[in-house]
């Protein structure tokens, strides 16, 4: 009776882990491609929550489709799923012929999914009992710090009764638990933290609570338990784990200032290592810990990826992304509406610049001058439009071509006066002034004044950053145009 | 420090009140226990009482027909004995991610945080 019962329902679980494969694959990037297009940390958890989430329903509806009989009467049953039919219909049909080639495969399969399954839930059993465990033998912290919790509390999380405790087994600031949420500090951190400092961490998980963050953190443990198989799923969740602090670190760090939330951090993160043995971490591979507090000072300047928000939900429906992506990226589809021609030449001399990139601005239409300094661009847009140009030891020019059509332009460029950087002469020369628009780095140190005395000799390397995503990274400025870091040589 | 055993929760929470109630009946510690840790009976706290008095872990005090309690050891030594006697037991970072900790799911090594620390204090704060 149960090997009759069974057999059909491990060999739908096999299906249904074959098939999780791929499909788990396009709806995990799909979800990270919409979510990259998110300028705000909150919103992008969310989508990728959503994401998570959305692989139990599909799970189900692939082992619901490798039950042996509902595979025969697949086409019938596809229609008005919804908008995975057409995934879902090619599936049916393939799992009738992996079944057939592939007959005892399936149950094997899923018994080592079972196995694994068990192993993945008694290591989140067990991690459990020891959250359980971590709530006892706490301590409150003293009356006036409570004080200042709860209003803390009823500022940030006003729905929130969670409790704030002090614990002498814990070497982190934690939040646990699902239901009863408590933050715990490590006994011996709260007397090393200044006031500033404990009332920036308490912020910063008290924004875990005003998001329910312990609830969806359960969730998502649940499903990456499920779904342990899976790599792209715990890469979803290492995302999500990331993004989530980036979200409580945008609430948090408001009212305290980025300096003092990131000592706050950093103070905790120092305890929490002192008293381990020290990791084997090579020192290049940076942690996520450190993105983050850099990210703090990168605020505003995240790059807007908004191509990917476009572009990822036609993901699961390749044939219709074929159709929408064209008119997306902005290529002309019925000709173009105008053509502009044009001759750039030197302003002095009045010879032809050969290889002038002219681009549409904040498009990436572009091109570039031939040999007799004439170029050629066609233009779709409706409204007016301005041309971009440059040439290197020129200075930039911007025309605004008024979509008269056909137009001849004759463009002059002016040659550039002395570098607005310095050249350093022979011997000694020091930094005269350090342009505005550029960040001048010697040293990790950020130099902002007047003069740097510097001479080559003492230089070992210079190196120039112009990419905003990499300034952005590594915390810089990125209204600035570019970070000039020099090493200097050390005796 | 006088050598007395680990606290249990049970006495922890009383310790607690008799720290920032030194002197407090038993009536003002049910109170107390009850509003900040949990709703317990008066008769509970009695016994505990009595069992930490035999356990040289509280004093007592006649005033009246009420007895007056204090803490024998202070908060800082009990402190210390639990951050001593706890530490080794910690939760181990376990890859399973139950508890949402301030740091994020990985951790900076000795070097990272040295060079953060040096970037940090190069940053000009945005905020006010």
């Amino acid at each position: 009776m149960n090997n009759v019962l069974g057999h059909p329902l491990l060999t739908a679980l096999g299906y249904a882990l074959l098939h999780s494969v791929w499909v788990f694959t396009i709806l995990i990037l799909a979800g990270q491609l919409t979510a990259k297009g998110l300028a705000d940390a909150g919103k992008r958890h969310t989508v990728l929550l959503v994401t998570l989430a959305s692989l139990l329903p599909a799970f189900a509806l692939l082992v619901w489709w490798g039950m042996p009989g509902v595979a025969m009467t697949a086409p019938e049953a596809a229609d008005g799923v919804g908008p995975f039919t057409g995934a879902i219909g090619s599936g049916g049909i393939d799992s009738a012929t992996t079944i057939g080639w592939l007959p005892n495969a399936l149950p094997a399969l899923s018994v080592a999914y079972l196995v694994g399954l068990l192993i993945s839930g008694l290591r989140t059993a067990r991690a459990y009992g020891h959250i359980l465990t971590m709530r006892r033998g706490t301590l409150l912290p003293d009356a006036e710090l409570r004080g200042s919790f709860l209003a803390l509390r009823r500022l940030i999380a006003p729905g929130s009764s969670a409790e704030w405790r002090l614990s002498p087994r814990v070497e982190e600031v934690l939040t646990v638990g699902v239901w009863r949420p408590l933050i715990l500090f490590p006994l011996a951190l709260v007397n090393a933290l200044s006031p500033a400092e404990i009332d920036a961490i308490l912020r910063h998980e008290l924004a875990h609570l005003r998001r329910r963050d312990h609830f969806w953190q359960a969730l998502q443990q649940c499903l990456a338990t499920l779904f342990f198989y899976h790599p792209l799923v715990h890469w979803l969740c290492r995302t999500m784990d990331q993004e989530r602090e980036f979200a409580c670190d945008d609430i948090a760090v408001g009212p305290t200032g980025q300096k003092t939330y990131a000592r706050a951090l950093m103070r905790v993160a120092t305890y929490s290592l002192h008293p381990k043995i020290p990791f084997t971490v090579p020192a290049t591979d940076r942690s996520s810990f450190s993105h983050r507090l850099r990210r703090l000072f990168a605020h505003d300047a995240s790059p807007r990826r908004s191509g990917g928000y476009l572009f990822a939900p036609l993901l699961s429906l390749p044939l219709l992304a074929l159709l929408a992506f064209g008119p997306a990226d902005g290529l002309p589809f019925f000709g173009p509406d105008a053509i502009i021609t044009g001759t750039v030449v030197d302003e002095a001399t009045g010879d032809p610049l050969i290889g002038t990139i002219v681009m549409i601005k904040e498009t990436i239409a572009g091109t570039v001058t031939d040999i007799n300094g004439n170029f050629r661009l066609e233009w779709n847009g409706e409204s007016e439009t301005t041309l971009v140009l440059n040439y290197v030891g020129y200075v930039s020019k911007e025309i605004i071509f008024d979509n008269v059509k056909d137009r001849d332009l004759n463009i002059q460029m002016r040659k550039q006066g002395s570098l607005p950087m310095f050249i350093p002469n022979a011997q000694s020369s020091s930094i005269s002034k350090i342009p505005d628009n550029i960040i001048m780095v010697v040293d990790g140190r950020i130099i902002d004044g007047e003069n740097v005395d510097l001479t080559p000799p003492e230089i070992a390397a210079v190196k120039v950053i112009k990419d905003k995503a990499e300034m952005a990274e590594l915390g810089y400025d990125t209204e600035k145009e570019g970070v000039v870091l020099i090493t200097t040589k050390k005796e | 420090m006088a050598e007395y055993p680990l606290p249990s929760d049970a006495e922890l929470r009383i310790l607690q009140a008799l720290w920032e109630q030194p002197g407090a009946s038993v009536h003002d510690i049910h109170r107390w226990v009850c509003a900040h840790e949990r709703a317990v009976s008066y008769t509970t706290v009695l016994t505990q009482l009595q069992r930490m008095h035999k356990k040289e872990l509280v004093r007592r005090t006649s005033q009246g027909r009420q007895h007056r309690y204090e803490a024998v050891p202070n908060r800082a030594e009990v402190e210390a004995e639990l951050i001593h006697r706890l530490s080794d037991k910690a939760f181990e970072g376990s890859a399973v991610k139950l508890a949402l900790k301030a740091l994020g799911a990985d951790r900076p090594s000795p070097q990272e945080l040295d060079e953060l620390q040096r970037w940090l204090d190069a940053q000009k704060d945005g905020h006010e």
